[in-house]
């Protein structure tokens, strides 16, 4: 009987090795990358945890705990959605990056990515959970590095926040090792508070610490962009939520939630006002994440059921967004070599579809109708009215700021072709890109008139952590 | 392994105020050397006076870990450099270093010491009044001192090579305040992988910067 984190966390790794030998033959890289996480996906949103069942003709129990060195891995109902939703998500990018090339290493440390999200999910430890997520941040520094060879900013930023949030989990961990053993002592509250403030603060990227969000939206593949902001939330969300459940008593110091209110405030703020003035895609579509993030904190600092579940569905019709917008960005980047809007010009005809992708897929992040992002935001400024309806203006002014930036970037792929890209307005997309992007499209305008699937997920996965919140 | 153990016993009597000041003056080289050499011999020098002071802290044997992996960030970050170095030199570009001059003069040699002055400073203050639990007060110093080093030296630069140095300073003296905290094998062997996937990160972007921009233009022509 193969124990589910076993599955879960092995084979990734064991597939990765193989993708990475065959990332010259696209299709079989991308096909045995989407397979492997396509089946894992599938896995844990169908197969029972608390009984025996067959997975690839192999006995396994996905519920059944591991110990390695005295830790105990399990994979419990919320973790096994989460997982479900983040396997599914990996299955469609890899699927993707065989029609609009991500880079050779997006499939195999993709994979790696997925294990390590795997291992955090399911380590009951926040020590070597926090550690695991520091590892999957630093095996992401390939992935947005990708091909790329005139900036390691993204990378590099990435990596660096992630460190400098580890020793503030650290300390928390040591702290909560101590609460075990005299669970009386309650006197370094505000030390826990203060050290879980500052570590979710930089890996939820809430202003300040949000610099690294902006920089890898401009570096790494688009696709390996939508990967990261949903993947990573999604596990950084799990683990606060799984922290504030096995730990209660955190809720009695409000300074979290306060600055997970304020913070994202002043994210949501930041990020429309600054996605108005941007003048290439990668730094806009940064700050239209950075918009988005500040509402999903927002709902998430009300600290009810509601609004945790509004939270994970943000992600989720963030994901859709990021996966359309992104898309339209590789095909766009990959035929000009830039995303400036200087040199854009041409696009929307050159590569009509990708454009089209391109531009809604940014409106959807901004939370326009009638696409997938509209429906996530109309549950958050639904869940704000009527208490706080000045919040639901800055929401709203954010989303128009966002969807200003992306129209400013229709404008520049509408006007004429730079000198030289004029040779190029006669070639037209392959047919398979335009047949993945014209789907993507598809997927995002059905989600709007149908997303319930995604509301169903966040709210099985709410009602499997059993908050303790109220 | 025995070597490694017979040379933390031999330097034991380091293993106080001595390997404090080293790391101090190690911290500072790092991030105000502009020389690669010599920013890497600095981190090779702080990981030995590290290692000794994890011997106060940690048994034995979890000391030495951290020895080893100080011990293979160092060759690793070298590789990467000299890597760059030579690109340069065979391509005749007019910067041979990994580590590009300054980008401005106010970010230069002198600012640069005024900063480490000011950590000092900082960490003069901070040291005696808001000590460290757990560990000696002068290991709760090397830190301090580490830790902000590491801080001032990811605000100065951009550039992968001296960051990464940095971070890795950073992650040192957060790690040895955490030694005095808890001391599993798992934990320390964790952190131990993630420090060497640091070191390869930084070793990867460093020649993606240093080497990338060369064979581009080399593939142009």
């Amino acid at each position: 009987m193969i124990p589910g984190p076993l599955l879960l966390i092995v084979l990734p790794l064991i597939a990765a090795p193989v993708v990475y030998l065959v990332r010259r033959w696209t299709l079989i890289a991308s096909a045995l990358a989407a397979g492997t996480s396509l089946a894992l996906g599938l896995a844990c949103l169908r197969l029972p945890l608390d009984a025996p069942a067959t997975f690839l003709g192999r006995p396994v129990q996905l519920g059944q705990p591991v110990v390695v060195l005295g830790r105990e891995l399990v994979l419990q109902p919320a973790g096994a959605s989460a997982l479900g939703f983040i396997f599914v998500l990996g299955a469609v990018l890899f699927f993707l990056a065989w029609g609009i090339p991500q880079g050779r290493l997006f499939c195999p440390v993709g994979l790696v990515l997925l294990s390590a999200i795997s291992a955090n999910v399911m380590i009951r430890h926040l020590l070597f959970a926090v550690l695991a997520l520091w590892l999957a941040a630093l095996v992401s520094a390939f992935l947005i590095q990708g091909d790329r060879h005139d900036s390691v900013r993204g990378a590099l930023r990435y990596i660096t926040m992630h460190t400098l949030a580890v020793p503030s989990f650290l300390v928390v961990s040591w702290l909560f090792d101590l609460y075990i053993e005299n669970p009386d002592n309650l006197a370094p509250l505000r030390t826990f508070a203060i050290l879980l403030t500052l570590g979710f603060s930089i890996l939820l990227a809430v202003v300040p610490f949000q610099g690294w969000v902006t920089a890898v939206a401009k570096d790494a593949p688009s696709l390996g962009t939508a990967l990261l902001f949903s993947a990573e939330s999604v596990a950084v969300l799990l683990l606060l939520a799984s922290l504030l459940r096995r730990y209660p008593w955190l809720l009695d110091d409000p300074l979290l939630f306060q600055v997970l209110t304020w913070g994202g405030l002043l994210t949501v703020g930041v990020g429309g006002l600054m996605a108005l003035v941007q003048q290439d895609f990668g730094h806009l579509l940064g700050y239209g994440v950075l918009a988005d993030v500040g509402g999903m904190l927002m709902a998430l600092a009300t600290g009810s059921d509601l609004g945790v579940s509004v939270a994970l569905a943000l992600v989720g019709f963030r994901a859709v967004s990021l996966i359309v917008t992104g898309v339209g960005l590789s095909a766009i980047r990959r035929r000009t070599g830039s995303d400036a809007f200087a040199d854009v010009g041409g696009a929307a005809r050159r590569q009509p579809v990708a454009t089209a992708a391109l531009i809604l897929g940014g409106l959807s992040l901004a939370g326009l109708p009638p696409l997938a992002g509209f429906a996530g935001r109309w549950a958050l400024l639904d869940f704000f009215v009527p208490e706080h309806t000045r919040w639901c203006w800055l929401i709203f002014l954010a989303g128009c700021g966002v969807a200003v930036g992306y129209l400013r970037g229709l404008r520049a792929t509408l006007a004429p072709a730079t000198v030289e890209h004029e040779d190029e307005q006669t070639q037209s997309e392959p047919v398979i890109t335009a047949v993945m992007i014209g789907a993507t499209l598809v997927l995002t305008t059905a989600l709007s008139f149908n997303p319930q699937p995604v509301f169903s997920l966040a709210g099985r996965i709410v009602a499997a952590l059993g908050l303790p919140l109220p | 392994m025995p070597i490694f153990a017979e040379i933390l016993e031999k330097l034991s009597f380091l293993a106080g105020v001595p390997a404090v000041a080293g790391l101090a003056l190690t911290a500072s080289l790092i991030v105000v050397s502009g020389n690669w050499r010599l920013s890497l011999l600095a981190l090779l020098a702080q990981y030995i006076l590290a290692g000794l002071l994890f011997t106060r802290l940690l048994p034995l044997q979890l000391a030495q870990i951290k020895l080893y992996v100080g011990v293979l960030i160092c060759p690793m970050l070298y590789w990467a450099a000299r890597r760059v170095e030579w690109t340069r030199k065979r391509h005749r570009q007019p910067e041979g270093s990994p580590l590009p001059p300054w980008p401005a003069l106010a970010m230069g040699l002198p600012f640069r010491v005024l900063g480490m002055v000011l950590i000092g400073l900082a960490v003069y203050a901070l040291g005696p009044s808001y000590p460290l639990p757990q560990v000696p007060w002068e290991i709760g110093l090397a830190c301090y001192w580490l830790g902000l080093s590491g801080l001032l030296g990811l605000i100065l630069t951009d550039e992968p090579f001296q960051a990464g140095l940095a971070l890795l300073t950073f992650v040192t003296g957060c790690e040895l305040f955490y030694a005095g905290l808890e001391s599993s094998l798992l934990a320390t062997g964790f952190l131990a992988i993630g420090n060497l996937l640091l070191a390869v990160v930084v070793a990867y972007l460093t020649v993606a910067r240093g080497v990338g921009p060369v064979v581009v233009r080399e593939a142009g022509k």
